[in-house]
């Protein structure tokens, strides 16, 4: 029978065995590395994840005041503050500094929210060379290809793969030792830093009463292109702010850990404006970029908890379906947990187009017990499941049944009570003819059902009263 | 309308409806819930113990004295570098043949830098770095070995301690280990843009 | 979540439309051992499902309708008490979520309130740490999703390693989900039966003699997939196995 099929079902059936591997394989050692960390050294990791939630729902809540604050802190330190309620204006304010200083050459720390404005191609297009420094990412741009998860972007490739692509780049002859790959990058992307005019970061957060910028790496690029190059970009997200620098040893603390179970990342920066005058090396200029680009629309939805998000990775280390679909198969950003709910809310493409990524999901739970702000990640994919059946999105309803049947009868309790009877006629029912219907087709592709045993429990129930005298 | 007006409209309204608005959790609370370090680890002592040991942890390493650090260059084949004045003031006469300034044109040639770190923190064997104290942000990053040079009395408790001790440097830095990544298949490599070697040098006072 | 309050032992059971349907055996099992324990347990004739499937899928209008007729078939003060982490979920947390700003929100509050899965009730509820009788098997523990946050698989443990003879294996990966999600299980056959299959491995792993679940629903997805590729481990839900020990214990009494 004609089968249609939910997309990333399908992308999750064709994927090769050794990428599954690889995504299944590092993103288990996360899971197992965050657990290990956090409940050595805290304990009651719990309380700091809702605590964290607390801090960060506040924000949310009163977002227009601290953005407010946070451009009036950064103001005083130094920084431009610019306001982009899109993509395209992100990156045309990006072109824009550039272009004021005569730059031509940028090179970019790993920024999500970058990816999502699709900076790389559109600095391209106008002519400007914008290089990723963080290994992961850079792979990703000689290859064209796309991150495949937040925190490790090649979670997806192997060793080979890299060492061909190396190889093609001219960066050196082919070898299969990470260590001699990670050489050759950083011979290679050190002259970039030093010929570029502009480097490019994110931020992990943005203090309100001190205006400073947090931003933490493992590699060390960020701090290399802020060493390196004398005009210092910061494109952020409105809601990556907190309250307080006060706040942040709470957020570190759980930030490392989630991501990669580091008690702290090997490089968090504090950034307060340009250099010292009178440094020799360091951004005599530096320019914030707030980005909108769907979050107030998100702000104002039922779903705001999920911009609460510190971009750790820990949902999709730990979601069953990322294992099995791996990254690419959510066809946007932000793959995962995070991004069946982020990505339909903030995709450009609209809302239907990605209505199928809330459905993949067991709704198992996992995801929320490892969030490091204790975003009800299940209820939000619910919620959003809701939309898209209220919308009648085609996407989010391949092969979900529907319950009009069902709640009738579950609302009538003699109707379900003689269904109970009547379903022991399945029992005798040669099974091929339950194939007709598309969800028991599925169902016994892989599995068998049980016999059906409709009702025995109530006539037990029955017998047993009438014994009792009842 | 500009941006800025539009997003900061659009951001009122969407909070604006809401019924009731939560709470900041006071500093107290959130203070009260991040250190880790265990229980009586506030003296001097056990705070360089601390620090020495979570250094080591996160695959860095300590050098006690000037000999100490010689010995460490020389193991790493490190003989062309930068030393900070202001470290070689504190450090006393020493046989270590380096450069007093750090030029651009040879980042490629210099294979260490020592330079002077702010404050260590025993907590997470943390070297912190400044613009004030660190004046050349490359030398303190490209060099292959970066030893930052620290006092015993500028280790700190924790993160908070730390943070609580900013000034307005525009550039605080906190340095937890060697550059890292595990990007290709999950396999810790240490050094990819910035030092392969990270080094505490460690003196009295 | 903090596990509501007992108020006596008068109970309300709810069987689960999923032991109506297939596992009358669990629903009899859970009867019995409530029973055991002195509880005065009432069966609202007119129950059928919680609601969970419609809500999970995103038809809360259809769900709001079940979910309103359970509310009212379990009205009234005493616990209600479920031999399914699942269910008890739903109506905890479930429930609530599909009726908020509807006029049912406080009854769903209250019913929440006073639902309980079984070994929770029996551990957390009536204060029974340890059961008696005898069940001489090795026993692989399947920790259902349903249950996180909540005191359930801690209770089913504390039940289980307190009797005698049974052994508990190791299962690796508890916190992996079996694939089984409702609807999931049909609209993403390809990514359930791959969970299902890690699960089925971790859960045989230890070579038990059975595989205990909280949840019907889990074991009839690994289960089926068990009974396809012919690995005859059987599945037993926990009060299966009380009731087991139990009769064990009338035997040599």
């Amino acid at each position: 029978m004609a089968k249609s099929i939910q997309e990333i079902d399908s992308f999750a059936e064709k994927l090769p065995d050794d990428t599954r591997a690889s995504v299944h394989h590092a993103s288990k050692l996360k899971t197992e590395k965050r657990f290990a960390t956090l409940a050595s050294d805290f304990e009651e990791p719990d309380t700091l994840r809702k605590t964290a939630a607390r801090v960060k729902q506040h924000t949310l809540e009163h977002l227009d005041e601290y953005l407010l604050q946070a451009e009036a802190s950064l103001q005083r330190n130094g920084a431009t503050v610019h306001w982009a309620s899109d993509s395209e204006e992100a990156n045309a304010t990006v072109l824009r500094i550039m272009q004021q200083r005569g730059a031509k050459k940028m090179v970019k720390s790993k920024s999500m929210v970058s990816e999502e404005t699709e900076l790389v191609a559109y600095l391209e297009k106008n002519d400007i060379e914008a290089v990723e420094t963080d290994l992961g990412e850079f792979v990703v741009q000689i290859d064209g290809d796309h991150p495949s998860h937040i925190v490790t972007p090649i979670i997806h490739k192997n060793r080979k793969q890299v060492a061909r692509s190396f190889e093609r780049e001219g960066l050196g002859a082919y070898t299969e030792s990470p260590e001699e790959l990670t050489a050759m990058a950083r011979r290679h992307l050190r002259a970039k830093y030093l010929a570029a005019d502009v480097g490019l970061t994110g931020a992990n957060f943005v203090t309100a009463d001190t205006g400073r910028i947090t931003l933490v790496t493992n590699e060390g690029n960020a701090r290399f292109s802020m060493a390196a190059t004398k005009t210092l970009i910061v494109m952020v997200g409105i809601e990556k702010l907190v309250p307080r620098q006060s706040d942040l040893p709470l957020f570190l603390s759980l930030l490392g850990r989630s991501a990669t179970g580091q008690a702290l990342t090997v490089y968090t920066q504090f950034i307060g404006g340009p250099k010292l005058s009178g440094l020799p090396e360091g951004p005599e200029e530096m320019h914030v970029i707030f980005l909108d680009n769907g979050r107030s629309e998100v702000l104002a939805s039922d779903c705001r908890e999920i911009l609460r998000c510190i971009r750790c990775g820990a949902c999709m280390n730990i979601c069953p379906v990322y294992r099995q679909a791996s990254g690419h198969a959510y066809r946007f950003v932000y793959p995962g947990p995070v991004g069946a709910v982020l990505s339909p809310l903030i995709n450009p493409q609209g809302f239907p187009q990605l209505a199928d990524l809330p459905k993949a999901s067991s709704l198992c739970g996992a995801c929320q017990e490892v969030c490091p702000v204790d975003i009800p990640i299940p209820d939000l994919l619910v919620r959003l499941r809701r939309r898209g059946k209220l919308e009648k999105a085609e996407k989010a309803s391949i092969n979900t049944p529907g319950f009009g049947v069902w709640a009738s009868g579950a609302t009538s309790p003699g109707m379900w009570r003689a269904g109970l009877k009547m379903g022991h006629a399945m029992n005798y029912l040669p099974r091929v003819l339950l194939d007709v219907n598309p969800a028991a087709h599925a169902w016994q592709e892989h599995r068998d059902l049980p016999p059906f045993d409709g009702g025995s429990f109530r006539s037990w129930l029955k017998e047993k009263d009438k014994e009792a005298g009842k | 309308m500009n941006s800025r007006q539009a997003i900061l409209d659009k951001v009122k309204a969407a909070v604006g409806v809401l019924s009731e608005r939560s709470a900041l959790p006071s500093e107290d609370e959130v203070a009260a819930l991040t250190s880790r370090l265990r229980p009586g680890a506030d003296d001097a002592d056990s705070l360089v113990a601390c620090f020495a040991e979570r250094l080591q942890a996160v695959g860095g390493v300590l050098l006690r004295g000037t000999a100490e650090l010689e010995a460490y260059l020389a193991e790493h084949g490190a003989t062309r570098g930068y030393l900070d004045p202001a470290v070689a003031e504190l450090m006393g006469p020493s046989n270590l043949s380096a450069n007093s300034t750090y030029e651009r044109a040879e980042v490629d040639a210099m294979q260490f830098g020592v330079t002077r770190a702010t404050m260590g923190i025993a907590e997470t064997g943390t070297i912190v770095l400044t613009d004030r104290d660190t004046p050349n942000r490359l030398a303190a990053l490209a060099p292959w070995v970066h030893v930052a040079a620290l006092r015993e009395s500028e280790i700190v408790r924790d993160v908070r301690q730390a943070m609580a001790a900013f000034d307005d440097d525009p550039s605080i830095v906190f340095v937890t280990g060697p550059s890292k990544t595990a990007d290709i298949e999950g396999i810790l490599i240490e050094g990819v843009h910035g030092p392969g070697k990270q080094a505490c040098l460690l003196l009295e006072g | 979540m903090i596990s509501p309050t007992v108020s006596g032992k008068r109970i309300k059971f709810m069987a689960t439309c999923l032991c109506d349907g297939f596992y009358g055996d669990v629903a009899k099992a859970s009867y019995e051992v409530l029973e055991h324990l002195g509880c005065e347990i009432e069966f609202p004739g007119g129950q059928t499902c919680c609601g969970q499937p419609a809500h999970n899928a995103g038809d809360w209008d259809n769900a709001r309708k079940v979910v309103g007729h359970t509310i009212r078939v379990f009205e009234g003060e005493d616990p209600v008490v479920t031999p399914s982490g699942s269910c008890a979920a739903m109506l905890r947390h479930g429930a609530m979520l599909c009726l908020e700003e509807q006029p049912e929100a406080p009854e769903a509050r209250a019913l929440a309130d006073r639902t309980w899965e079984l070994a929770e009730y029996i551990v957390h509820g009536l204060g029974v740490t340890s059961w008696p009788g005898r069940f001489a098997k090795k026993v692989a523990l399947h920790r259902s999703c349903h249950t996180r946050g909540t005191k359930v698989y801690d209770s089913a443990i504390t039940l289980l390693s307190s009797i005698d003879g049974l052994e508990l294996t190791e299962v690796g990966e508890l916190d992996q989900c079996c694939g089984f999600g409702g609807t999931f299980c049909v609209s993403f056959p390809e990514i359930s039966k791959n969970m299902g299959q890690l699960k089925i491995d971790h859960l045989i792993a230890g070579k038990p003699d059975c595989i205990a679940t909280l949840d019907m629903a889990c074991a009839m997805h690994f289960g089926g997939m068990m009974d396809r590729q012919k690995i005859e481990v059987p599945r037993m839900h926990v009060a299966q196995i009380l009731l087991a020990a139990l009769q064990e214990e009338r035997k040599t009494a």
